[in-house]
């Protein structure tokens, strides 16, 4: 048995050898590239969909005291703009230095006894950041401060159950898991 | 300093095409070979890696990790390979399993082939998940359990695929080897 097995790695590693010889590629590999990344770009704002004058861009400026007080604002603001325009475009939460930069994520479910959010802001683990339960029965939430940028995220129910936000955009990595899409950018509030 | 792959992911998620620039730089070649040796040509595994890269580019966002970046975008290369494999394999019948039609072709009509051709020309011979289990695991030299984790196959599954292609290939190169 042994002496198969030595057997099959010396011919393993006769056969293997010479495809080990490394290969390059073009040397406008890269050219070509980032030409095709960069039409992409250009498709993407030209394709953008115009905002309607109730969810155009605001900016909204908070000293720390009344930061908790703005942020369930925005939230009931960021709330309806998501739930009224998910379906045709991807929400868009903005925000600025100097602006309120809070996110607030709710989801309702009235089975649930528990909800965590994970995203790529807390590294994807499910103890970090808890929803909290509020006073409607069924309806969970948490306000966070994120960074400008593309966020994806998911909710985990009871400790185990993946759910993706169901007033949001939906992406799907390699292997068919799906998470939300939030897009958090400089200087307005609003959805696109 | 050269900034992380973590700081580069997130750059690009802002729209940052420098640094998706520099992500290209610094994977560039890294899985190049392992495109060529499953296409088959140079020319094929430039368009895969195009491919890959623009997955990458508008997938960005689902590399749930972006300190290992590689170990994702080697799972692209690894899915857009099977892609491309799979879709020829429809369409051309060289592809087709058909050793001895292969062997005849070697001996015959090109007897002063190169060893490397020989090698490559029945390496395409085996069903595509072999060809991709004995690459990585002897071209590519990974360990099981990294191969475990970039394919998402079991590892035993995976030590009976090297196996088999091992078995294969020893039938198709009888001759040229005589191990």
């Amino acid at each position: 048995m042994r002496d198969n097995e030595a057997r099959d790695r010396e011919f393993a590693e006769q056969i293997a050898r010479p495809l080990r010889e490394v290969e390059l590629l073009a040397p406008d590999f890269e050219a070509r590239l980032m030409a095709q990344a960069r039409a992409e770009v250009a498709r993407r704002e030209a394709t953008r969909p115009r905002r309607s004058w109730w969810i155009t861009g605001r900016v909204f400026v908070a000293s720390p005291l009344t930061t908790l007080a703005m942020a369930a604002g925005i939230a009931v603001v960021a709330a309806a703009s998501t739930l009224v325009v998910a379906r045709r475009a991807q929400p868009t939460i903005t925000a600025s230095r100097d602006t309120v930069e809070f996110v607030r994520f709710v989801l309702v479910d009235s089975t649930a006894r528990s909800v965590s959010v994970v995203g790529d802001f807390n590294g994807w683990k499910r103890d970090e950041t808890p929803l909290n339960a509020t006073s409607k029965a069924g309806v969970w939430s948490v306000s966070l401060r994120l960074s400008p940028g593309r966020h994806e995220y998911a909710f985990i129910v009871d400790g185990k159950r993946w759910v993706v936000d169901p007033a949001s955009i939906a992406s799907s990595d390699e292997f068919g898991t799906e998470s939300s899409v939030l897009l958090v950018s400089p200087a307005r509030i609003g959805a696109s | 300093m050269a900034e992380s792959d973590r700081q580069l992911v997130h750059a690009v998620r802002s729209g940052d095409l420098d640094a998706f620039a520099a992500l290209v730089g610094r994977y560039r070649d890294a899985y190049t070979r392992f495109a060529v040796r499953m296409t088959g040509s140079q020319l094929d595994a430039d368009d895969v890696m195009q491919s890959v890269w623009m997955r990458a580019f508008r997938n960005i966002g689902a590399c749930k990790n972006p300190d290992r970046f590689g170990a994702w975008l080697y799972q692209i290369v690894i899915n857009e390979c099977r892609t491309y494999t799979s879709r020829r394999a429809q369409r051309d019948s060289r592809f087709v399993d058909d050793p001895a039609e292969t062997l005849a072709a070697l001996s015959v009509s090109e007897p002063d082939v190169a060893l490397r051709d020989e090698i490559e020309k029945a390496l395409e011979c085996l069903p595509a998940e072999q060809r991709e289990a004995f690459v990585l695991k002897h071209v590519e030299e990974l360990p099981y359990e990294q191969m475990a984790e970039i394919t998402g196959v079991g590892v035993s599954a995976l030590k009976m695929r090297v196996c088999r292609a091992c078995e294969r290939l020893r039938e198709l190169l009888e001759g040229v080897y005589h191990a």
